[in-house]
């Protein structure tokens, strides 16, 4: 079972667009942006999605502080169309935290989790 | 101020902005600010950290900045600050960096100062009308905290701090002896405020866990790093502010431009309160402070005060006073939870309310200057964003189709 922790800025809306894009092997769940950046560092979440209003301040910051910038990725910012296969780049360079724009919220977060679900475990 | 003298305001701050970034000691963008410590480490480049933080910031630039300096005059501080963090993080020289951002420091100046000069000369029909943009937003303000509340407590929440808000509104309507310029929806913003603050408030812990180490050093070495760059940037923020010149984000540009100043003040308050939480954490694990401080109240400092001198005295001290009570303010944080997460959900608000208020006052201002086209361009603009996955930041789309509108005006008055 793979799990991913919503957070942020209209995480309950994402969570509820994230169960609809998930497969039989994701779970979701929410949580502040700390508790879920710690999750994801102590294994209890696979992946994680922040969600602000640029998609990578407060998406991101403990994310990043928690799991380095390597692993953790803005792939939806304000003011500009997803670009789905930037996902898929990320999820291949091992990148765990998404930073999502709310502006891009439900096409972006259901990609992602698309995304994640479609991955070979 | 006269124009000199915000010319210099606009260059120096541009300059100063690019050089904070170019040490790696503080950042606008909250985005930017977490890779901070890999770019001072030399493990991010200057070269890759400058590009990232253009593709973070180039569409609040044109689509949360731009639109708001044309139709208010006022220049918001996104336009202000963005390009000269991503020019001084190129780690060129000092002196270029200083260069490269005053020269962006004073396009920003020819921005506000063309379209002031251009202002005079549109058709009656566009400047009678500009401002009914705001019109909506203005007298709706009292919904942030009532919509934060909503966000963060549910329906029940919100009920409560509504009837707060609205008596007070209704109440103040009929003194007509509030300070200064706030209207009575300016006054009620303030009080939902305070409510859902306090509100949050009582879930105190009474034994928090304690503030690491690492980040007390981490938030007390910025007084020797930041500090110094930011206490003129504090200054010129807050002379800029009072001179009606700068504006934290579209709704406080919209207020300050339209005459609005005291309720512009207060949405720069609910404002910072709403980042408050968020800066003074990634500022502990960052090792960096954010250029303007929490947005916007170093400007409402500045909008409230009688003259340039006491507004740079003003932004000096808030941003100072911030800084040094950094450590504090985080250690606020862990004994009072629930103050984070309302910060979320206060700042959603004013996402959602700003967003569809400046549409709908947008739509009214388009019908006003050009009716048979006005609201089917603010419309039709609104039906094709959303249809291509939003390419404009949603806040823009009723502005830009508000100067599509002008622009088609102002030929045809001329061609007339």
């Amino acid at each position: 079972m793979t799990t991913v922790v919503v957070t942020g800025l209209a995480r309950d809306r994402a969570a509820a667009v994230a169960q609809g894009a998930a497969g039989p092997h994701v779970t979701v769940t929410t949580s502040s942006d700390y508790d879920g950046a710690v999750a994801l560092q102590a294994g209890e979440a696979d992946y994680y999605i922040g969600i602000c209003q640029s998609g990578a301040g407060g998406a991101l910051a403990f994310a990043i502080g928690l799991v380095g910038s390597k692993r953790a990725r803005t792939v939806a910012r304000a003011g500009r169309p997803l670009d789905e296969q930037e996902v898929e780049t990320a999820l291949a360079d091992g990148v765990v935290a998404f930073g999502v724009a709310l502006d891009q919220v439900d096409t972006a977060v259901a990609a992602i989790v698309r995304a994640i679900g479609d991955r070979p475990r | 101020m006269n124009n000199y003298a915000v010319a210099a305001g606009f260059v120096a701050l541009g300059s100063l902005t690019s050089l904070v970034a170019r040490s790696g000691a503080s950042a606008y963008h909250d985005g930017v600010r977490p890779l901070l410590p890999e770019y001072r480490s030399g493990e991010l480049s200057g070269q890759e950290l400058s590009r990232q933080a253009w593709s973070l910031s180039a569409g609040w630039i044109t689509w949360f900045a731009l639109p708001f300096t044309l139709v208010t005059r006022v220049a918001t501080s996104h336009l202000v600050f963005l390009l000269p963090e991503v020019l001084g993080l190129r780690r060129s020289s000092r002196t270029m960096a200083a260069l490269a951002g005053g020269v962006w420091g004073f396009a920003v100046f020819l921005l506000v100062a063309g379209m002031r000069a251009l202002f005079p000369v549109l058709p009656p029909a566009v400047t009678e009308n500009i401002d009914t943009i705001a019109q909506p937003l203005r007298h709706a303000l009292y919904l942030f905290p009532i919509v934060a509340a909503f966000f963060q407590w549910g329906l029940r929440a919100a009920a409560g701090v509504a009837v707060v808000t609205l008596a007070t509104v209704v109440g103040a309507g009929r003194l007509h002896a509030l300070p200064g310029g706030l209207s009575s929806e300016g006054l009620g913003l303030l009080v939902g405020t305070v409510v859902i603050i306090a509100a949050a408030m009582r879930h105190r812990r009474a034994d928090p866990p304690p503030v690491p180490p690492l980040f007390d050093t981490n938030l007390r070495g910025l007084r020797r790093t930041a500090l110094p760059l930011l206490v003129p940037i504090g200054a010129l923020c807050g002379a800029l502010a009072q001179a009606g010149a700068l504006a934290g984000d579209p709704a406080a540009a919209l207020l300050l431009g339209s005459g609005h100043r005291w309720d512009a003040a207060v949405v720069g308050l609910f404002s910072a309160a709403a980042f408050a939480p968020m800066v003074s954490r990634s500022a502990a694990t960052s090792a960096s402070y954010s250029t303007q401080g929490y947005p916007d109240w170093v400007l409402s400092a500045g909008m409230l005060s009688g003259s340039p001198v006491i507004g740079a005295a003003a932004g000096m001290g808030t941003l100072t006073a911030e800084l040094l009570a950094a450590p504090r303010v985080l250690a606020a944080l862990n004994r009072y939870p629930a103050l984070a997460e309302l910060g979320s959900s206060m700042r959603q608000a004013m996402t959602v309310v700003i967003d569809l208020a400046v549409l709908v006052g947008s739509a009214a201002a388009a019908t006003a200057i050009r009716p048979e086209i006005g609201a089917a361009v603010v419309v039709g603009l609104f039906v094709w964003n959303e249809a291509t996955q939003r390419r404009l930041m949603p806040v823009a789309v009723g502005p830009v189709g508000v100067i599509v509108t002008a622009l088609v005006a102002a030929l045809a008055s001329v061609g007339r």
